[in-house]
């Protein structure tokens, strides 16, 4: 009964946030993307298909290690997330300015050293897509001035929290089955948009991530991970999850989670 | 090259495999690069590890996975050129 009235008071938030935002919105994108925001088959789905309907891309201004000017060292990590969400917040002006529309999910990455052990990564990240028609080429292009000025403030004098360039985006377009990474070449650092020449096929599919799947995409609202989506390197205070102790449904828990790969035959 | 294979390693090479577990993706960089290179020695390791080493952070998840892919095989493909947006 209280699982009923959750979902029922959810699903009213959900359509007055799409009833607010679709007044503005054309074709609908907004719309579709806000229900998107909470829906896990609606986020794996967009990767899924062979053929998909508009370009798609996955990108943070998050840095997995930032160091303080002043020390050299580290910033603590609660330092480090406070600067990489006011990184965040200016690349979603970027997109919105650029006529892109975007939810928030986790990208999420763990890799086992010789010795056998795993770290894990985590980082606030965005779905990014064109509310209007917009060209595979053009859709690429946007993407690659995000990945090289996240902040947008490059020949503007500096005004996010750290200087960055990015090295790497997830994209799938609709010209091509295959989803990829959109990065530069091998021992090469990006002097502009146009040093991102590498397409690095990742996958023509997605599914639900298993154990198994070391690199994947967390949703961050709706129902929480299923127990075989996570593995023992998920932490209570992983980015990401609500936070524990706040007495919130799901507070410690990671949201539901999908992997591209390829389709197996 | 997986982490199994560690019988017979030299005390440098371990030292510097353990200054690579400390920069996320590295250590699958490192494993892409040797496995390319056919890097089976000692001395070839621990010129890909120095090599990876003194490189900046990988810094992003994406650009991990980028490793990872490279690793497991992926076939890259040029991107067409880049023409600017206007934004």
């Amino acid at each position: 009964m209280v699982t009923t009235f959750r979902e029922y008071v959810a699903r009213r938030q959900l359509a007055e946030i799409a009833r607010a935002i679709g007044k503005f919105a054309q074709g609908g994108v907004f719309n579709e993307m806000a229900a998107a925001r909470r829906s896990f088959k609606h986020s794996m789905g967009k990767f899924e298909p062979q053929a998909v309907d508009k370009p798609i891309a996955i990108l943070t201004a998050w840095r997995g290690v930032l160091l303080d000017p002043a020390t050299g060292q580290s910033y603590p990590e609660a330092v480090r997330r406070r600067l990489n969400d006011e990184a965040n917040e200016l690349l979603k002006a970027n997109i919105r300015r650029r006529g892109l529309s975007f939810y928030p999910v986790v990208g999420a990455g763990q890799e086992q050293d010789e010795d056998g052990n795993w770290t894990a990564n985590r980082e606030d990240s965005f779905i990014v897509q064109p509310v209007g028609k917009m060209d595979d080429d053009m859709f690429r292009n946007h993407i690659r001035e995000l990945l090289f000025d996240p902040t947008d403030e490059q020949g503007k004098g500096h005004k996010g929290p750290f200087p960055h360039i990015q090295d790497a985006a997830t994209v799938k377009l609709t010209s091509q089955p295959q989803a990829f990474l959109l990065t530069v070449p091998d021992g090469q650092s990006a002097v502009g948009p146009q040093s991102y020449t590498v397409e690095r096929p990742i996958g023509d599919s997605a599914f639900p991530r298993t154990p198994l799947d070391d690199y994947f995409t967390q949703m961050k609202y709706g129902p929480r991970a299923d127990p075989g989506m996570m593995d023992q390197h998920d932490q209570p205070d992983d980015v990401g999850n609500p936070p524990p102790g706040m007495g919130k449904p799901g507070a410690g828990l990671p949201g539901r989670r999908f992997t591209i790969k390829d389709k197996k035959p | 090259m997986s982490h199994r294979s560690k019988r017979g390693k030299s005390p440098r090479l371990k030292q510097l495999l353990a200054e690579l577990a400390k920069d996320f993706g590295k250590t699958t960089r490192w494993r892409a690069l040797c496995k390319e290179q056919n890097a089976t020695t000692d001395a070839d390791q621990i010129r890909l590890a120095e090599q990876v080493l003194a490189e900046p952070p990988l810094g992003t998840v994406a650009a991990g996975h980028a490793q990872w892919a490279r690793l497991h095989g992926a076939q890259d493909r040029q991107a067409p050129p880049y023409k600017p947006t206007g934004f």
